[in-house]
């Protein structure tokens, strides 16, 4: 196993490299990220391939849901799109004397449930011109490997600033030469995780914290009574979980239905979101599942048989939870991911939002059918601090670059403001 | 006697098998009228708790023409999370036992209409794992039935005190913490005194008594230990092996007389550890079942030793339910024994997502 002298080595080579990386020019290091990112989307490279044989084993998803993550996610990182975020979100002419200021280091800690995860913040570190140290434990460092390699093979000055290594998570003595020599650091990870870092970081280095996160979804009773509308809320819905096999934090656990009880629509809105999971199945089929998550799975399908309703099937298990009094006497039975999706009624946005208030923060995202005027109604409704993205349903796992992490815009945190009144 | 004649007759038969298979042991006749009698429960519980009759509903399942339990759906634990099972009203409750937790509303309960079978059948196993020889001085390291009056595991340990206990008990376990004083003290007495004793507790009372006792005893012969439960992250995990090592060393007891007990909520029955080898030896009252996580199906017989879910089938649950599916991973030790798995190996790493409960529950 490496040592924390190995560590310490890597994040000093890192900072002796931020000069430099600063030094290439924003457009160099965007030119060399969407090279890289194109390099591995593209399923006929050797690095595409190779990225297609591996990640299935480590990641627990299946090859062809690897593909799709690894293109919907890496597609859109082209120049201009880069170009643009930049501008939008780093403008060259800032307000009058205000100097970015990037860490000299930045720490990168991964977690392991999606995988694509680390691109965004290393995109991001690169864009502001700090180096990157990519912690991951070793069911999760493939994908940042690969990424370095891709960078590598594009540009090796670039990648010389971005490094990744491997150990345990918690592993004080490796994690500590990193948070000493950092200026930001940035987990994923689960709400303990980040607490038992924020406790350890000097108090002049910023975290950028993403905890536990979860999804939901809304269908408005104009859709939801609609057959075709509803089909195709369906439809989009069963996308947004099937993606990453509802690991993700972005990934929809719930979804309320306005007045979903009458005529039995609700019922029917399940029954199919279930197929199609079906399929779904066909095109992105389910990873494998452990024994833990299977038998996690079994007590909630019984849980919704025996309470509610419940379609099943190999895509994944759809419940319908008509009388919420009944389970929520235990609180709200939320599933255990992997496909499983509970469907609740609900009386409109406001109903909607007292029943997601609980979550905070934690809720990361919330995908709702009917359209921009829907959209915004129930954005008006959820209450602080809830910051979801907001998406139609079909693009809860396809978050653009321009969007704003956890509630804030997408530097913040990352970079320092150097103001020089004239 | 309630008003319930159906229910009384199958309690009684229940009663009276437990009895009958305590004394004598199991044997194939045996086993097949316990299979009979967990059918009828089956059946009358299919009539009476409206969620089991769902669950046989959406599975398919027809108590009625079954010819074996284990053709039946088994009750998930957390459906005690989440809905009243009982095969009587409400106001017939004479006890709620619960799950422990950490939010309110969110703990399983379990709504018991009379306490004799559950007494009958503790008392039995209890009897033949633990106390063989007779009554002994009880150190409990284990919370008070008044401290917790909906603890299974408090009340069981109160009857024991009940049944088995010579002298007044001892309780170095109170407040919701290990009172280390109280228990040295019991044991310089029970060891001057050359009188065997029994500690019944926890394993993380056990774990944390390690992390603060200095002394070690040697205790007299006939002194047991029983330990059960996980560590609930109230301390460091210890392996069972060494743990029984380290209480072993602390208390000067002989390997086998230290044995694990696995009970639940949800259940009526216990199951004591035994030696020779040592393994979980269900009472000849519970029919167990290890089954597939994902399909439940029982694991293959061909494999008897295959790993997979825990399903008890318990006689004495007649108001509630008669088969129990948990999420605990076991195998089969031939011929009449179960070794816990505990926790799934290679989960997927769950990270930022997920756990909704847990970041609720904080």
């Amino acid at each position: 196993m490496i040592t924390p002298e190995q560590v310490a080595a890597h994040a000093d080579r890192l900072l002796a490299e931020g000069p430099n990386l600063q030094a290439l020019g924003i457009e160099r290091r965007i030119q060399a990220l969407a090279k890289a990112a194109a390099l591995l989307g593209d399923p006929n490279t050797d690095l595409g391939r190779q990225a297609r044989a591996d990640l299935p084993e480590s990641t627990g998803l299946s090859r062809q849901m690897v593909d799709w993550a690894l293109r919907t996610t890496l597609a859109p990182i082209t120049p201009e799109a880069l170009q643009v975020f930049l501008q939008t979100f780093l403008p060259a002419e800032s307000a009058p004397g205000l100097q970015p200021v990037p860490p000299r280091l930045a720490t990168l800690i991964l977690a392991g449930n999606v995988f694509t995860a680390a691109v965004r913040p290393i995109l991001l570190a690169f864009l502001a011109g700090a180096p990157v140290v990519c912690k991951s434990s070793s069911r999760s460092d493939r994908f940042p490997l690969l990424f370095a390699d891709a960078l590598h093979q594009v540009d090796p000055a670039v990648a010389a600033a971005l490094a990744v290594v491997t150990f345990p998570g918690g592993t004080t003595a490796l994690e500590d030469p990193l948070l000493d020599r950092s200026d930001a650091v940035l987990v994923y990870g689960s709400d303990a995780t980040v607490q038992a870092l924020r406790h350890r970081l000097p108090a002049h280095v910023r975290l950028l914290a993403h905890g536990h996160g979860v999804g939901a979804g809304y269908v408005p009773a104009a859709v939801l009574h609609d057959p075709d509308l509803s089909a195709q809320a369906a439809a989009s819905l069963a996308l947004d979980v099937a993606a990453y096999d509802q690991r993700g934090c972005l990934s929809p656990q719930a979804v309320w239905v306005e007045g979903g009880g009458a005529w039995g629509d609700g019922r029917r809105f399940a029954q199919k979101v279930q197929e199609g999971l079906e399929r779904w199945q066909h095109h992105l089929p389910l990873g494998p599942i452990s024994d833990e998550v299977a038998a996690a799975q079994s007590q909630w399908k019984g849980v919704l048989q025996a309470t509610g309703d419940l379609f099943r099937g190999e895509g994944g298990n759809v419940a319908w939870a008509e009388n919420p009094a009944v389970p929520a006497q235990g609180g709200l039975p939320w599933g255990p991911g992997h496909r499983n999706l509970l469907v609740l009624p609900c009386d409109g946005p406001e109903d909607l939002a007292r029943h997601l208030a609980p979550l905070g923060t934690h809720l990361k995202a919330l995908g709702a059918a009917g359209g921009p005027e829907i959209l915004q109604q129930v954005a008006k409704a959820l209450p602080p601090p809830l910051c979801p993205r907001l998406t139609p349903l079909g693009q809860m796992q396809t978050p653009p670059l321009a969007t704003p992490d956890d509630g804030a815009p997408p530097f913040e945190g990352l970079l320092r403001w150097r103001h020089v009144v004239a | 006697m309630s008003n319930d004649p159906e229910r009384d007759h199958l309690a009684d038969r229940a009663a009276a098998l437990i009895d009958r298979l305590a004394a004598q042991g199991s044997d194939a006749t045996a086993d097949q009228e316990r299979d009979a009698l967990l059918l009828d429960l089956a059946r009358f519980q299919a009539r009476r708790v409206e969620p089991y009759r769902r669950l046989l509903q959406a599975r398919g399942a027809d108590p009625e023409t079954a010819t074996a339990p284990g053709q039946l759906p088994a009750i998930p634990t957390d459906l005690f999370r989440h809905a009243r099972l009982a095969a009587h009203p409400p106001d017939q409750d004479v006890r709620i036992f619960r799950t422990s937790g950490t939010t309110q509303g969110r703990r399983g309960a379990h709504h018991l209409k009379d306490l004799t079978l559950y007494d009958r059948a503790a008392q039995a196993a209890a009897r033949a794992a633990l106390f063989p020889d007779g009554p002994l001085t009880l150190i409990h390291l284990i919370p008070s039935e008044m401290e917790a009056p909906d603890s299974s595991l408090a009340y069981m340990a109160a009857r024991f005190q009940d049944w088995f206990g010579k002298g007044p008990a001892i309780h170095a376990w109170q407040d919701d913490r290990l009172h280390p004083d109280r228990l040295a003290e019991a044991l310089d007495q029970a060891t001057a005194e050359a009188r065997p004793v029994a500690l019944l507790g926890t394993s993380f009372a056990f774990v944390q008594a390690e992390e603060v006792l200095r002394h070690r005893w040697t205790l007299p012969p006939g002194s047991r230990l029983m330990q059960t439960g996980g560590f609930k992250g109230r301390t460091r995990e210890v392996a069972p092996d060494l743990l029984r090592r380290l209480l072993a060393d602390r208390y000067g007891l002989p390997d086998h007389a230290i044995l694990a007990e696995y009970g639940m909520t949800e259940l009526s029955s216990q199951l004591y550890e035994t030696t020779g080898p040592r393994r979980l030896r269900p009472p000849a009252w519970l029919r167990i079942e290890i089954v597939d996580p994902e399909t439940l199906e029982p694991v293959r017989p061909d494999q008897p030793s295959q790993a997979g879910l825990l399903r008890i089938e318990d006689l004495a649950n007649v108001d509630t339910a008669w088969a129990v599916q948990t999420s605990d991973l076991a195998r089969r030790i031939p011929p009449d024994g179960l070794e816990l798995l505990g926790r799934a190996p290679g989960a997927i790493p769950r990270g930022c997502s997920l756990a909704v409960e847990e970041a609720l529950g904080r």
